[in-house]
């Protein structure tokens, strides 16, 4: 027993970090720059370079010796660079995929965007060609000494493009614009100039720094409301679980009925006005529901409050809407496991007893159909926290489903991140402790 | 195949629903080719023309009138809905193209070769399925921008699970079948076995599969539309109901009421052939 609980326990830590994989490469890597979304668009590159060195987001991302950096972006000479390639005695080509720049003898300076981080290594990648037969000297220079003392000679055969690093180390001097790229010797034709920054700690990376967060249940601040999202998820769980608590129990106990007055009458007309209603009931959307609820009862009938979260009254329409919603499909699932279990056996048996009819439903069927439609609930629990998306927006109730929607609608990445990976995390969670209870309650289970 | 083609017509609900999706389906063939004759033509489509003169006009049975009325920018509500259909048939198509072919793929491999390529692929859809479900897929459309190409990234990438953990349990009950038995002793190829003799005696899954998956995929693009981040600037059903849904209180009805038997009708006769489906190939699911 205690061994097969560590074991169950062990398993749910794969889980735990597919869960923090996926979402890592959802909001992390799909997104895009969490700078360039909380800053706006129209940010300072000095604000979003400070941004992201506060909060990591220039590290990278799984292991890398080198990042991008804002100091330099990455150029393909066909919109960014304006003021290098305006230099004189520069061509600037547009090409159709690329554009690229043509050199002559001369020195350049290249535009920096900020100041580097002082005492750090750097690195220029330039992507070359060269044109004519001889080599090209070419050097990194900086105004007040040089930074890379090398001067490499390039040549580049058949046509093709090749690429070159500088390395260099900033050393102790200033001053945003103060690297120049000095061509001697002959053209050189760039397609791109690119500068990378080394990295301290190859593994201090962003995955790294994620996985610490959500584990330390760190989900960050909400752009919209500047809140922490672990406070926002505490706020909303509560109305959450008002209206998902009763929704949850009423429709279990209304399809259970209705699946037992099936199971009844199996084939005889209750049970298929019911099969059709509850096939009827799953074809209407959940929308549709909620809107003609709203409009049909709480507003030409007003027999409830429309919008609001003032007393447990404005919680009756939403929770019938939610349990006519849901029922559709409990009442046919409910029914399918009552059937297979009318057929079983121990069916037979108790009917060759005479026991009546009831009995056997209620003390032999219901009993052994518990297991299956425990099962069945114990996989909609976690879901209870998140709380119903258009139910929640639509009667005005400040629970986790609002509080989604609202953030889906404004981008909000991190409260929608936040509120993922809790809903997740609780999954796996209640899974575990339902595999665990069944163990204790059925031990046949361990064996499987 | 054919004996269970038979099947479906010979029962009135069958019959019922494969006219109805026929129908739905000629529907939405013909608003494809409304819309790209449009799109060649270059011309803002008739529906998409606003006529603020003729706004809230009621259903007319008139010919050549507004036959369902028309909506709050005196758009024509019929041809819009005509529009849907063909949105909803794009949804419930590539989604199924994108879920269907991971999860049948992934499910044969982790099914047939179990061991570590089976764990693999029972940790992949395990860590999805945790997923909040609904939420998960409109986080997914919002990372990958508005329009239908987060609708299908957020809904294909979701909902292979159901169908990879499906065929992969069917898959290792026919692994030890005689067939397959047959077939190693033949000397045949593991990918030949998996792909030319499991995989077709399991083909009638993939049907059921996608006719639940079909309506569900529509319902959620529905769901999206509605709260605003899916389609826009053209008459998805959940944006004509974002839409209707305001003028309703002011006893504007039929916009509204059409989109709902629309989506209603459809769905209904999904979910009745996916259980006939599902009576015949599987009578122990039901």
């Amino acid at each position: 027993m205690f061994k097969y609980v560590i074991k169950r326990i062990l398993s749910t830590i794969p889980i735990i970090f597919g869960v923090i994989l996926l979402t890592f490469i959802l909001f992390d890597l799909v997104s895009g720059s969490p700078a360039q979304i909380v800053l706006g668009k129209n940010a300072k590159i000095e604000d979003l370079e400070r941004y992201d060195e506060l909060n990591g987001y220039n590290k990278p991302v799984v292991f890398g010796l080198w990042s991008d950096s804002r100091i330099l972006q990455d150029s393909s000479f066909k919109s960014s660079m304006r003021p290098f390639v305006e230099n004189d005695g520069i061509e600037h080509v547009f090409g159709t995929v690329d554009g690229y720049v043509v050199i002559s003898d001369g020195s350049y300076p290249v535009p920096m965007a900020l100041e580097f981080y002082p005492k750090e290594k750097y690195k220029f990648i330039i992507t070359y060609k060269t044109i004519g037969d001889g080599g090209v000297k070419v050097s990194m220079f900086q105004k007040n000494g040089t930074a890379s003392p090398t001067e490499l000679v390039l040549k580049s055969t058949s046509g093709k493009y090749k690429t070159v690093t500088i390395p260099f180390k900033v050393g102790d001097f200033t001053g945003s614009d103060s690297i120049s790229l000095n061509v001697t010797g002959g053209q050189l034709q760039i397609q791109s100039l690119k500068l990378r920054r080394k990295i301290l700690q190859p593994f201090n990376s962003r995955f790294l720094q994620y996985v610490v967060n959500v584990l330390t249940l760190d989900f960050g601040t909400s752009v919209v409301s500047k809140q922490k999202v672990t406070d926002v998820i505490l706020e909303g769980v509560g109305p959450s679980l008002c209206l998902a608590i009763p929704i949850f129990f009423g429709t279990l106990f209304v399809s259970v009925c209705l699946a037992l007055v099936c199971a009844w009458y199996r084939d005889r007309l209750p049970d298929r006005l019911l099969v059709i209603l509850s096939t009827s009931l799953m074809s209407i959307n959940y929308i549709v529901w909620v809107i003609a609820g709203q409009y049909l009862l709480a507003y030409k009938l007003k027999l409830f409050p429309i919008w609001g979260f003032n007393s447990w009254y404005y919680f009756v329409l939403p929770v019938i809407i939610g349990i006519v919603c849901s029922m559709g499909r409990d009442i046919r699932f409910y029914r399918t496991i009552m059937l297979d279990e009318m057929y079983m056996d121990y069916v037979r048996t108790a009917r060759a007893k005479g026991l009546p009819g009831y009995m056997i439903l209620f003390k032999h069927v219901l009993r052994n159909a518990l297991v299956p439609i425990l099962t069945n609930v114990s996989i909609s629990i976690p879901f209870l926290f998140t709380g119903s998306l258009l139910l929640e927006t639509y009667f005005g109730i400040p629970g986790l489903g609002n509080a989604s929607i609202n953030a889906i609608n404004s981008a909000d990445i991190f409260v929608v991140q936040g509120i993922v990976l809790v809903g997740a995390m609780l999954y796996v969670v209640v899974n575990l402790v339902t595999d665990v209870m069944y163990t204790v309650v059925d031990p046949r289970i361990r064996l499987k | 195949m054919n004996a269970a083609i038979k099947k479906i017509l010979r029962n009135p609900v069958g019959l019922f629903s494969i006219i109805i999706i026929s129908i739905y389906t000629i529907v939405a063939v013909y608003g494809e080719c409304v819309y790209r004759y449009n799109k060649i033509k270059d011309q803002t489509p008739s529906y998409q023309e606003t006529n603020l003169d003729n706004i809230y006009h009621s259903p007319s049975y008139k010919p050549g009138d507004n036959f369902l009325g028309t909506d709050g920018l005196g758009r024509s509500v019929f041809p819009r809905i005509i529009q849907g259909t063909r949105i909803a048939f794009h949804v419930g198509i590539i989604t199924s193209l994108i879920a269907i072919p991971i999860g049948v793929l992934l499910g044969c491999l982790g099914g047939y070769y179990g061991g570590k390529m089976d764990a693999i692929i029972v940790w992949l859809y395990s860590s999805v399925s945790a997923m909040p479900g609904l939420l998960f897929i409109l986080a997914i459309s919002m990372v990958v921008g508005k329009g239908l190409l987060g609708i299908y990234v957020g809904i294909g990438f979701t909902t292979w699970v159901g169908v990879c953990r499906y065929i992969r349990a069917e898959v290792i009950k026919h692994k030890n079948r005689q067939y397959v038995k047959a077939a190693r002793a033949l000397g045949y190829s593991d990918t030949r076995i998996l792909f030319r003799h499991i995989l077709p005696n399991i083909s009638h899954i993939i049907i059921i599969v996608f006719s639940i998956r079909f309506p569900a995929a529509i319902a959620t693009e529905v769901f999206i539309s509605f709260i605003g981040i899916g389609v826009e600037n053209e008459p998805s059903w959940g944006v004509m109901i974002a839409n209707a849904r305001t003028r309703l209180w002011e006893g504007i009805w039929w916009e509204m009421t059409f989109v709902t038997i629309a989506i209603f009708l459809i769905i209904l006769a999904f979910n009745l052939l996916g259980d006939l489906l599902r009576d015949i190939f599987d009578p122990r699911l039901n």
